[in-house]
């Protein structure tokens, strides 16, 4: 892997969620002390109305997308394998009066400590980048979520991550979608394609509700990338389109997983 | 406009029919003797569940893969848009005397002219190109299905469409340094949009001397969470989605033909995927 790939700039392996997959800035976490969401609208629009609904973040990093969705009225618990971003996470719960729970915890452990189930299970930004097999990581989703219950799912794209950037700020496909084998557990940075991820998805019982591809990220993949008004990185006008994001949701049907 | 495209795209088609009659990637004679020209992907996916049921086939071109089903035992019903195709689908079903009914009929009128609910709905290899509205498709394959019956289709892979082969107009490049040639580079839309692209193209994939009168075409994009989505959107379940580092009739600059008959993209040979499937179930409710 160089720098080059579409792994987010200035990645923090430790602290997920936003941690890798956006760069977290301190006038992120001043406007949101402001009073502003961390949350783009279009997620706030595709997983709909969580006021009242329990919420569980995965890979949640510091807190501020965890908190975000608390501002709009859901009961959040926030995970993550980071001590520092817990702590963080804590601070910015206290500063800001919302009601949050936050713990520190590798998501493959997570089962034997939290007890409940959740109407909703929200993972962003480079959750799925340090799972190895991600059945594991499908099966704590479907743990979680309560019959009926919802994960919402947004990434980089998997495509996207093939890409290496070029002299003339375009990109080329240079690395692999596909795995080589099925991944194992210990194969952290192994490819996840669309087939990996809603495949285990499915085979841990829940039901694909949509896949969505965007044409844009959360963070820029390559320096030369434009923001544009909303906030997302976009390639500078190159013709056609990339797909550079998704969401996914998948719902846990009524006769349980 | 719609109907501009439909029929370029239907000149095209029929004039292709006779040139893939002859084509030796179709192998008439050789089916004709017997040989089942589904690839191994269909056979060990569905092939093994068709007997006793009963299949339609959208998109069927002249029938080679419907009576190849028939032949597992499916009680087959191929359906396209060119009469050529179907004429010709129906002649060979007389010639090797397998049963199968072939209807001509575009995808989206076929509920008009065929009154019949199906255990499974079967399509395969270059048929979303040809299509200009992805959620009517999905609404005519739930129409047809029985509750609990399945979906199954086999299919060039979205990001294949994507690469440029080097004759791509729509990237912009910087005149002092084209790219290099073995550098896979997006050159066409990944996302779906209203108006197709065109392509002239008097070459064919069947057939490389042959030369195509109607060598005009339409061809819509459609990327991947389009199609699993107006599946999911007409009620159908998703089993599984796979995706293959491998095809078959691709004609591209930066596809390599193996040994074993299936094509790679050269220096990804593994990793790049060329080709899906997709297994769905209608629900039993709806």
């Amino acid at each position: 892997m160089t720098s080059g790939q579409a792994t987010p700039a200035g990645s923090d392996a430790r602290a997920s969620g936003s941690g890798v997959g956006r760069p977290l800035l301190t006038s992120d976490v001043e406007s949101f002390k402001a009073g502003h969401t961390a949350l783009r609208p279009l997620l706030v629009e595709e997983l709909g109305d969580v006021a009242g609904k329990t919420l569980l973040h995965l890979h949640c990093g510091r807190g501020l997308e965890t908190l975000s969705w608390a501002r709009l009225g859901a009961e959040v618990t926030g995970v993550d394998p980071s001590p520092d971003a817990i702590e963080a996470a804590r601070e910015l719960a206290a500063e800001t009066g919302l009601r949050a729970t936050f713990m520190q915890a590798d998501p493959s452990d997570v089962e034997r400590e939290l007890p409940g189930t959740f109407d909703i299970v929200f993972a962003s930004w480079g959750a799925l980048a340090q799972q190895g097999d991600l059945h594991c990581w499908a099966h704590i989703v479907a743990h979680y979520l309560r019959p009926r219950g919802t994960l919402y799912l947004t990434d980089v794209h998997p495509f996207a991550r093939t890409l290496e950037e070029t002299d003339d700020h375009d990109v080329r496909v240079s690395y692999p979608y596909l795995a080589p084998e099925p991944p194992s557990r210990c194969d952290r940075g192994s490819p996840h394609g669309f087939a990996e991820i809603i495949n285990a998805l499915i085979e841990a019982g829940l039901r694909l509700e949509f896949l969505h591809e965007f044409p844009f990220a959360a963070a820029p993949l390559w320096e030369w990338m434009e923001r544009d008004p909303q906030g997302w990185s976009r390639l500078p006008d190159r013709g056609p389109d990339i797909p550079l994001a998704y969401s996914l949701a998948a719902t846990k049907p009524m006769g349980g997983a | 406009m719609l109907e501009e495209f439909t029929k370029a795209n239907l000149a095209m088609w029929n004039e292709l029919t006779g040139i893939h009659a002859e084509s030796e990637f179709y192998d008439v004679q050789g089916f004709k003797a017997g040989k089942q020209t589904l690839t191994s992907i269909e056979l060990e996916e569905i092939g093994g569940e068709v007997a006793g049921k009963t299949l339609l086939h959208l998109q069927c071109h002249f029938g080679l893969d419907t009576l190849s089903l028939a032949r597992l035992g499916a009680v087959a019903t191929g359906v396209d848009f060119s009469d050529q195709a179907i004429a010709l689908a129906r002649n060979l079903s007389q010639e090797v005397a397998v049963p199968a009914t072939f209807v001509h009929s575009d995808v989206y009128h076929l509920p008009e002219v065929l009154d019949e609910r199906f255990d499974i709905l079967f399509t395969s290899w270059g048929v979303l190109i040809w299509l200009g509205d992805l959620d009517r498709w999905a609404e005519v394959v739930a129409h047809f299905l029985k509750p609990g019956g399945t979906f199954y289709i086999a299919e060039f892979h979205p990001f294949v469409w994507m690469l440029d082969d080097g004759a791509s107009s729509l990237r912009p490049r910087p005149a002092s340094a084209p790219p290099p040639a073995d550098e896979l580079r997006v050159g066409y839309p990944y996302f779906p949009r209203p108006q197709p692209l065109a392509f002239d193209d008097d070459g064919d994939y069947a057939d490389p001397a042959a030369h195509v009168h109607a060598s005009t075409s339409y061809e819509w994009t459609h990327s991947l969470g389009e199609i699993v989505t107006v599946l999911l959107r007409h009620g159908l379940v998703l089993e599984y989605l796979h995706e293959f580092p491998r095809s078959i009739g691709l004609r591209l600059p930066f596809i390599v033909e193996g040994d074993d008959g299936w094509q790679r993209v050269k220096g990804h040979e593994e990793s790049f995927p060329l080709s899906f499937s997709i297994r769905a179930t209608k629900r039993a409710g709806g």
